[in-house]
């Protein structure tokens, strides 16, 4: 099930929120509007937890994580970084990253298993992900795009890609990934779905402006649809297995 | 397989619209939607109010183009299409891409645009769409026509006035101003017992027309202005000016005397003096040795010339005998020079112009005493060469006249009688000949002057037949009722114009009147 949700009249609601398979982060709004739904959908099986990094509110484009853990750049304060590794699950990594390229959230974008990285990443940190996030890292771009991490976003199910993608990248990418992957749009043909969409395995959150055809798309190859799956699973069963696997 | 590489592959893209789902390519489509859905979400013409109104002069069929300007446009011109768009609320929101008329039946006040509208309405996203733009034409009286209705409209007049008995100047002048069309720029013409009154718009029509009169008779001019509203804190003052057009009181055929000053420097002229033609200058003539002399405006009016006799005055003669005279002695040596004009006048050698110059002694009788008594008159004349025995003629009777003004210090060498013109061969006595021609009128708006100017009108035409020089100045026009060219003294059939009746059919036809005009005078001088 895709939501559709606003920030404080914004569409863009990756930019100050992550959400992955273990946890959700989501910034200090003005009001709580924003995280209440978060909260209301995810709070039952996931932390939703308020961050900020560096005092700003950008969490989503300067975060990377998935199940296993989180990535925040240098710029993040002691007590942030200390605030999250008391909130998150155990199980979940805190680790603080010395790049360049500080804006992880745009530059990385990963599941589970893969990570997509900027061409540009530090062979560093590109360990670092592998290590702590504990996936296979692969550098490349998507349309001609180095910002990887802006302009797809995917989960273990599937992902979407920045419609200008060509069928042959397209299918080079899916190879790599292992997932189904599909050209398309958020916030009424806006291309930068990393900022417009946010995901896990069981969930789904996109922009309010985002057109029940973008939302058909999206729950389509996210399989988010409560009954009609591709392998005939309930959503409560592959939610189960998400949640089976974040534990063990 | 290098070969293979080489060659760019199609880039092979799967774009959806992000609204209808239907497949696109979003190289060209950079928003993501198709047309149709792009038009649904935005309507261009939003804000762009397709209803308006035009202002229309009823009298002058002129439309309204900004605040107070009018502008003649012609339907579904180019002008009129800039007055449209400009009424076009909202269009500086949109391009306009392609602008054309639809039909309007004229009567339904109605004006009709199509626009094509342009309009980007997302980066890279431009819609174009057609917009029917309806336009009410209603009338409104122009600021120059309410003018023209309001009293008072005027800020110049020229007021014309010669102050003498007769009309016969006004009529020789009403038909110079016909010809020239001077009188356009007049709101209103105002006719009095001594003159005329021309009312103008702007200053500048009467200064010109002023000149105008300049140019045809000799005048003086008197300017006076007369304030009419003052704003002394924006140093606005509105006048009135008035230009008082004095004339010359000699007229053509007028018997003068002048001064003796004038006399003496004319090159020893007599007093007494015939007025020839009168026109920028007044070209004199002695009756008795056919000299001519030019006073010019400022030589009329530095002593002006009384009148002793005018035409109105004129006696019928009969011709007894014609005795030629030899030219007389005069003072000007005999061979020719390039500036004496008035000898070569006077004695031309050549063609039958110059035959007018014979001196001739005549005898006369007055029509009047034929049969009655034997009175017999002997004069000399500048005619001589036109008279035989038998002519009627005209002339002044001197000895009958009262010079009483006058007469001192003319030396009483006067003639007895001063013959001016031939009468033509079948001038009747009591009505008024039949012409086969005819002048145009001029109308006044006003008419302050009961009299009765019938026999100034039948002098000034008989001048005007009797004058080629006068007539190449005014215009005449066939009259279709009688038509004879036997008269070969009078105005010949080429020398007349057809008249005009219809005058806004087509610009062609006047354009070859005009010439016909022109080459027609041309060969009756030759």
């Amino acid at each position: 099930m895709c939501t559709r949700l606003q920030f404080e009249g914004s569409n863009e609601i990756g930019v100050v929120s992550m959400l992955t398979n273990g946890y959700a982060l989501a910034c200090q709004g003005n009001s709580e509007n924003f995280y209440s739904v978060l909260e209301s959908e995810l709070g039952d099986h996931i932390p939703v937890v308020h961050a900020s990094i560096a005092g700003c509110r950008f969490v989503g484009r300067v975060t990377v994580g998935n199940r296993r853990g989180l990535l925040v750049p240098n710029m993040c304060g002691d007590q942030e970084l200390q605030h999250l590794r008391n909130a998150l699950p155990d199980s979940v990594v805190v680790q603080r990253v010395d790049e360049r390229l500080s804006a992880l959230g745009n530059c990385i974008a990963c599941n589970d298993h893969v990570a997509l990285v900027h061409t540009d990443l530090d062979r560093e940190t590109e360990e670092i992900v592998a290590d702590v996030l504990g996936v296979e890292v692969f550098r490349q771009t998507i349309a001609g795009n180095a910002l990887v991490g802006s302009y797809c976003r995917f989960t273990n199910q599937g992902g979407v890609v920045h419609p200008r993608t060509s069928v042959d990248d397209l299918e080079e990418l899916a190879s790599l990934l292992q997932v189904p992957l599909i050209a398309g749009t958020v916030n009424r043909g806006s291309d930068v779905l990393g900022a417009g969409l946010i995901a896990n395995d069981w969930a789904a959150f996109c922009g309010a402006d985002t057109t029940s055809t973008e939302i058909n798309v999206i729950e389509n190859v996210l399989k988010l649809h409560d009954d009609d799956s591709d392998d005939g699973a309930p959503k409560a069963a592959r939610m189960r297995d998400a949640l089976i696997d974040t534990i063990v | 397989m290098a070969d293979t590489m080489d060659i760019p592959r199609e880039e092979v893209l799967l774009g959806r619209c992000c609204e209808c789902g239907i497949g696109l390519d979003p190289r060209t489509h950079p928003t993501m939607t198709c047309v149709n859905c792009l038009q649904a979400r935005a309507d261009i013409a939003e804000g762009v109010c397709p209803n308006g109104q035009l202002f229309k002069c009823r009298r002058c069929q002129r439309y309204c183009g900004g605040a107070t300007t009018y502008v003649a446009c012609e339907p579904e011109s180019r002008e009129l299409m800039a007055i449209c768009l400009k009424r076009v609320r909202g269009l500086k929101r949109v391009r306009v891409a392609d602008a054309a008329w639809i039909w309007t039946e004229p009567h339904s006040m109605r004006l009709k645009v199509r626009l094509t509208i342009q309009k980007e309405v997302a980066p890279g996203a431009i819609l174009q769409k057609p917009l029917d733009c309806e336009f009410v034409v209603r009338n409104q009286q122009c600021t120059d026509c309410r003018q023209q209705f309001e009293n008072f409209a005027w800020t110049a007049a020229v007021q014309v006035r010669q102050r003498v008995s007769h009309k016969r100047t006004f009529f020789y002048l009403e038909q110079a101003i016909l010809k020239k069309n001077a009188q356009a720029a007049a709101v209103k013409i105002e006719q009095f017992r001594d003159g005329l009154d021309f009312f103008f718009r702007q200053r500048n029509d009467a200064v010109r027309f002023v000149q105008f009169l300049k140019d045809c008779v000799p005048c003086r001019v008197k300017e006076t202005k007369k304030l009419v509203s003052a704003d002394p804190k924006s140093n606005l003052f509105n006048h009135q000016y008035t230009s008082l057009v004095t004339l010359a009181e000699a007229c053509k055929e007028d018997l003068v005397v002048v001064d003796s000053r004038t006399a003496s420097r004319l090159g020893s002229l007599p007093r007494l003096l015939l007025v020839r033609s009168v026109n920028a200058v007044v070209r004199l003539v002695d009756p008795q040795t056919g000299r001519i002399a030019e006073l010019h405006t400022e030589g009329y009016f530095k002593a002006p010339p009384s009148v002793a006799l005018s035409a109105s005055q004129l006696e019928p003669f009969v011709v007894l005998d014609v005795e030629r005279v030899e030219t007389p002695k005069v003072t000007q040596p005999p061979e020719k020079k390039a500036s004496s004009k008035k000898r070569r006048r006077q004695e031309a050698p050549t063609g039958p112009r110059v035959m007018k110059g014979f001196l001739a002694d005549v005898t006369l009788a007055r029509e009047r005493d034929l049969g009655v008594n034997d009175d017999q008159i002997t004069c000399r004349t500048h005619l001589g060469a036109l008279l035989r025995c038998g002519d009627r003629v005209l002339g002044y009777d001197v000895r009958a006249a009262n010079l009483a003004s006058s007469v001192d210090g003319l030396g009483g060498n006067e003639p007895d009688v001063v013959l001016v013109r031939k009468c033509r061969k079948q001038d009747p006595d009591g009505p008024t000949p039949k012409r086969h021609w005819k002048l145009d009128t001029m109308e006044a708006d006003e008419v302050h002057d009961e009299a009765d100017h019938t026999d100034d009108r039948e002098i000034f035409l008989s001048q005007l037949e009797t004058d080629r020089e006068m007539r190449s100045r005014v215009n005449l026009y066939k009259d279709g009722d009688h038509v004879d060219d036997d008269d070969e003294e009078g105005v010949r059939l080429e020398e007349l114009l057809d008249e005009m009746k219809v005058e806004d059919e087509v610009e062609e036809c006047a354009e070859d009147s005009v010439l016909e005009g022109v080459v027609v005078r041309g060969s009756g001088k030759s």
